[in-house]
């Protein structure tokens, strides 16, 4: 693949990369991957409080469910990994594209997991009585969310370029060693937050119309963290590319 | 000291939570709880709708800037 195999450095030197085609946009500036993710969002909500049954528990709150799971499942395992995986490759290689897109999933991995943070009390005053508890699953999380923070104010932070990058690079994979033990909080601690129904060690443990809907719910989250981030980073390219030109 | 109300008056009033409790569960199903389910959707559609809003403004002003 083009975005890893390249070994160039420099910020002007992956200007091109602008006009990459999985980064183009149509004549008119329309984003056609990010419609179809914002049709899928919308569709996945329809489905979620409209044709899901609400739990016989819960009520209607538990219909949260399908936008705090997916966000964290896609904030948490899939923005962070990729921050991790980026990093490493990164100091690994040096290439300038492999920073952008650290920094891409960086930024949209804290979308999603302040829509987790933000979520989860809405659901947990309905549910315990409370909009927030410092027991180990929401505190980790909460902690995951600052360093994430924390790892983009480094980033404007630091003037030069080569610096700024592998300073980052270190700790967004540092940061990303969080994502795992917040997994395992749920086993390890005891606390308010329920255990995965999802990925239960045995089998999912959620009827058929619910889990239906909690796929529908993830493959929509998922396209729409690959339209945001290909919107970011696209966005990094052209701040780049011109900031190349300034100062050429 | 004896309180001034007995102890069996008070546990027989209605008491007065003052929103302290999310709900109160009814014996016909579940509660209500639309209000925090419509509160939860609403908060992510903002969010999201308003990163959207700042990744097209920050590309605007990328393209604008001489």
């Amino acid at each position: 693949m083009a975005l890893v195999s390249s070994t160039t450095r420099g910020p002007g030197a992956n200007s091109s990369s602008a006009s990459a085609p999985w980064l183009r946009v149509d004549d008119h500036g329309v984003d056609v991957l990010m419609i179809v993710a914002a049709l899928a969002c919308i569709g996945a909500v329809v489905r979620a409080l409209f044709f899901t049954p609400a739990d016989a528990m819960l009520g209607a709150v538990q219909k949260i469910f399908y936008i705090h799971v997916p966000a964290a499942v896609v904030g948490l395992y899939i923005a962070c990994g990729l921050l991790a995986v980026s990093s490493i490759m990164y100091l690994w290689i040096k290439d300038d594209r492999i920073d952008r897109l650290a920094e891409s999933s960086a930024e949209v991995g804290l979308v999603f997991m302040g829509v987790v943070l933000t979520t989860g009390p809405i659901w947990g005053r309905s549910s315990w009585g409370t909009w927030w508890a410092w027991e180990a699953r929401l505190t980790s999380t909460l902690f995951l969310w600052l360093l994430v923070l924390a790892y983009l104010v480094l980033r404007g932070a630091v003037e030069s370029q080569e610096s700024r990058a592998r300073l980052s690079a270190v700790m967004g994979s540092l940061a990303a060693l969080l994502v795992p033990f917040i997994h395992l909080t749920v086993t390890l601690f005891r606390g308010m937050h329920p255990e995965p129904v999802v990925l239960a060690p045995e089998k999912p443990k959620l009827p058929i119309e619910m889990l239906t809907t909690f796929g529908f719910s993830t493959v929509a989250f998922l396209l729409l963290f690959v339209a945001l981030l290909r919107m970011r980073y696209r966005w990094a390219t052209m701040r780049d590319a011109r900031a190349a030109l300034e100062s050429a | 000291m004896m309180p001034s109300t007995p102890i069996a008056l008070v546990a027989a009033s209605v008491q007065d939570t003052a929103g302290r409790v999310a709900f109160v569960p009814k014996p016909g199903g579940p509660p209500d709880t639309s209000a925090y389910m419509w509160g939860g959707y609403a908060v992510a559609a903002i969010v999201y709708a308003g990163y959207v809003m700042v990744l097209r403004r920050r590309i605007a002003h990328t393209r604008r800037a001489p």
